[in-house]
């Protein structure tokens, strides 16, 4: 994994010297809260319902254990023991002391961490696939494509104060797993000449106005991206709304000026840059790349027969995936027990797992997406081993991928924006998803089914567009209402769901999944996944199974 | 009015009376002749003034840029790095933030970048060009 060097380390240390003169500034009252805000978001710091959250950075969610265990040291010191992993790869502490957090970045630019950009109307962390450099089906590495953004969108002196937040995705191989078509940047990493090219998609995002991302070029040489996206980046600065900010981010810039329109004014504007300038990223790409050819150690170098019983054999089956080499394997973390909360950790299960990746991954450790670890090189004979060790600290769920591997926002429990609560809903839901998928398995069934995410409003930021089952908590009349979406899919046929109908109380959500669930099975060909089902039939036996027959949905 | 310069040097009562005004939110025509421009952000949080100069240095513009409206010290690096030579201040914002604030902000603020851009006024030198000097 990439290794900070005297640069990189001063500027960290400089980033956190310059935040902790901007609180010194603001308590003594020489910047007001208004002028205060936006510098404190860029450092990652919000304001929420009961304290100071301050989210930090995980670079393309890639971990290593002695930075896991400064992450603990954090949760431990100056929060109440856990942190939460988030859907862009980063981790957030909920409990955080204004006062307290200057010295917080100090701890983490010792460990070569930082809290820049994770917030604000920036350029956000960029994000990539969890597997990346390990998964069997990649085309090219996507990673060192995502550090050369990390150092040139840190702190970029233009790009700073956009109309909105910014969000760029990058992935290198066919199966998107990082949901790459719902960001403003989406780049598909493909095989080049000396560097690879890229396919840059445009516009995708959640919110209140859900879009998949529209292909902006195709296989554009490596010396062109910066360039590129430098353009881009000014076109949307210049053109981007600023009157409403639900107007604000680049795909409504893209619906409304037209794909081919932006296209032009990009290219334009490139065309007046010293694009020559770029061409040092050649140089820092290639150095960059050295630092993630992966010096793990050497292995059996053969694969080993999986199989095991009970819990372990449902383990390996759900979250241990084939390794780009032989021998190895890569086992995610669930961080969705039954009745837990989803992407939360504490500080004791942060510092055994940097233990266990020390011992068993070449000290390395990913977050993904869908807010769970990945432990990225672990020999096949030391499995059982983690196995054991997980399920000691409570985190041997073998439920990644299946329908309780729910993602959830942090909701009205925490979240100043939202509308309605979210962690209780996903801690309902896990209970009765992990029954029916413990029944499947006992009855020798697949326990598959749909993806199923959770927002606590319509931010999204619980992903609830793109997921097969979307849930959105809103606010009808001063209650509760959850409306419930179907058929979205975050994969390389990322589509947004669609909406039910009418919304329901928190109590009625659990009993509803349930119903969809039941005609799911009832509908479904042998093996047929809910999305092709769904596609299949449409909404309509859905909405007659939630809702009775459809003579009594008129109200 | 005052002047705070790329070189962090600061100057009362400076006359911007006799520069061109153009507005941050306003799309760049053709580059002007004159030889002073102040450019007038709308708001704080509004960054489009940064991308105007990007773009008038881009095109060719040598003349002096001055970045006007409700900037605050910590965005004066964000200016000079832009393309401006300088960022005006009034007594208002003197008082508010501190002269010392103004003063030091160019020292106080991280002081590199990892690419610097060609049009920059800055004092950075670049990440990428440091480290590739220091390999080669």
């Amino acid at each position: 994994m990439y290794q900070y060097d005297g640069y990189d380390q001063a500027f960290v240390r400089a980033r956190a010297a310059e935040f902790r003169d901007q609180v010194e500034r603001r308590l003594k009252g020489q910047l007001s809260e208004d002028e205060f805000k936006p510098l404190r978001l860029k450092n990652g710091l919000y304001l929420q319902l009961h304290a100071y959250m301050l989210r930090i950075a995980v670079p393309y969610g890639v971990l290593s254990a002695d930075q896991m265990r400064t992450l603990a040291h954090l949760a431990e010191n100056y929060d109440r023991g856990y942190g939460h992993f988030t859907t862009r790869q980063n981790i957030q502490f909920n409990w955080t002391k204004l006062e307290d957090v200057p010295d917080m970045m100090d701890i983490l630019a010792d460990a070569g961490m930082h809290a820049i950009q994770t917030s604000g109307n920036c350029i956000r962390n960029v994000t990539t696939d969890a597997f990346a450099g390990v998964a069997g089906d990649e085309e090219v590495d996507p990673r060192p494509t995502a550090e050369l953004l990390r150092q040139w969108s840190s702190l970029h002196p233009e790009f700073a104060y956009l109309p909105r937040k910014f969000k760029i995705a990058v992935v290198g191989a066919e199966d998107d797993r990082a949901a790459m078509k719902f960001h403003d940047i989406g780049l598909r990493v493909r095989p080049g000449g000396e560097r690879p090219n890229y396919d840059i998609w445009v516009g995708g995002g959640q919110g209140r106005t859900p879009r998949v991302a529209q292909l902006f070029a195709e296989d554009v040489p490596f010396e062109e991206m910066l360039p590129t996206l430098d353009a881009m980046m000014r076109v949307y600065n210049l053109a981007g709304r600023r009157d409403n900010k639900y107007k604000a981010r680049i795909k409504i810039l893209v619906a409304e000026m037209g794909l081919e329109e932006y296209r032009s004014a990009v290219y334009a504007d490139r065309d007046t840059r010293d694009t020559a300038q770029f061409a040092i990223a050649g140089a820092e790409y290639d150095r960059i790349a050295a630092h993630f050819v992966d010096h793990h150690p050497v292995g059996p170098a053969q694969n080993l027969r999986l199989d095991g019983t009970g819990a372990f054999a449902a383990w390996l089956d759900r979250n241990v995936t084939a390794h780009k080499l032989d021998g190895y394997a890569v086992v995610s973390i669930s961080l969705k027990g039954e009745g837990e909360i989803p992407g939360d950790a504490t500080a004791n299960q942060m510092r055994a797992i940097a233990d266990l990746a020390d011992r068993a991954s070449s000290s390395q450790i990913r977050v993904t997406h869908r807010q769970n670890l990945v432990l990225p090189y672990v020999p096949q004979a030391k499995l059982r081993e983690v196995f054991e060790r997980l399920k000691d600290i409570g985190l041997a769920t073998g439920n990644v991928g299946l329908a309780s591997d729910i993602i959830s926002c942090p909701g009205l429990d925490y979240c100043a924006l939202a509308t309605a609560r979210s962690i209780p809903i996903a801690q309902a839901l896990s209970t009765v998803l992990r029954a029916r998928e413990d029944r499947a398995v006992a009855a020798g069934k697949d326990p598959s089914g749909p993806t199923l995410n959770i927002s606590g409003c319509i931010n999204a930021c619980g992903h609830h567009h793109a997921a097969n089952i979307g849930i959105l908590g809103l606010n009808k009349a001063e209650k509760e209402s959850y409306q419930i979406t179907l058929g979205g899919r975050a994969d390389a046929d990322a589509s947004v769901g669609e909406i039910l109908g009418p919304g329901f109380t928190a109590e009625e959500v659990p009993g509803v999944v349930e119903r969809i669930l039941g005609a799911w099975e009832e509908l479904r060909y042998d093996g047929e996944r809910f999305v092709d089902t769904y596609e299949r039939l449409g909404k309509a036996p859905f909405k007659s199974a939630v809702y009775g027959e459809p003579q009594h949905v008129a109200a | 009015m005052w002047l705070l310069k790329s070189d962090g040097t600061l100057e009362k009562d400076a006359d911007v009376s006799n520069a061109l005004e153009l507005f941050a939110d306003s799309a760049i025509v053709a580059v002007p002749r004159q030889p002073r421009i102040i450019v007038e952000f709308s708001a704080t949080a509004d960054g489009r003034g940064f991308s105007v100069a990007r773009q008038l240095r881009a095109r060719g513009y040598t003349g002096t840029l001055i970045a006007g409206g409700p900037l605050i010290p910590d965005q004066a690096r964000h200016a000079f790095q832009s393309g401006f030579d300088a960022v005006a201040i009034d007594d208002d914002r003197i008082g508010r933030h501190g002269e010392a604030a103004w003063r030091e902000t160019v020292q106080r603020a991280t002081p590199e970048l990892y690419l610097a851009d060609t049009t920059s006024k800055g004092a950075e030198a670049g990440i990428w060009a440091l480290r590739q000097r220091a390999l080669h």
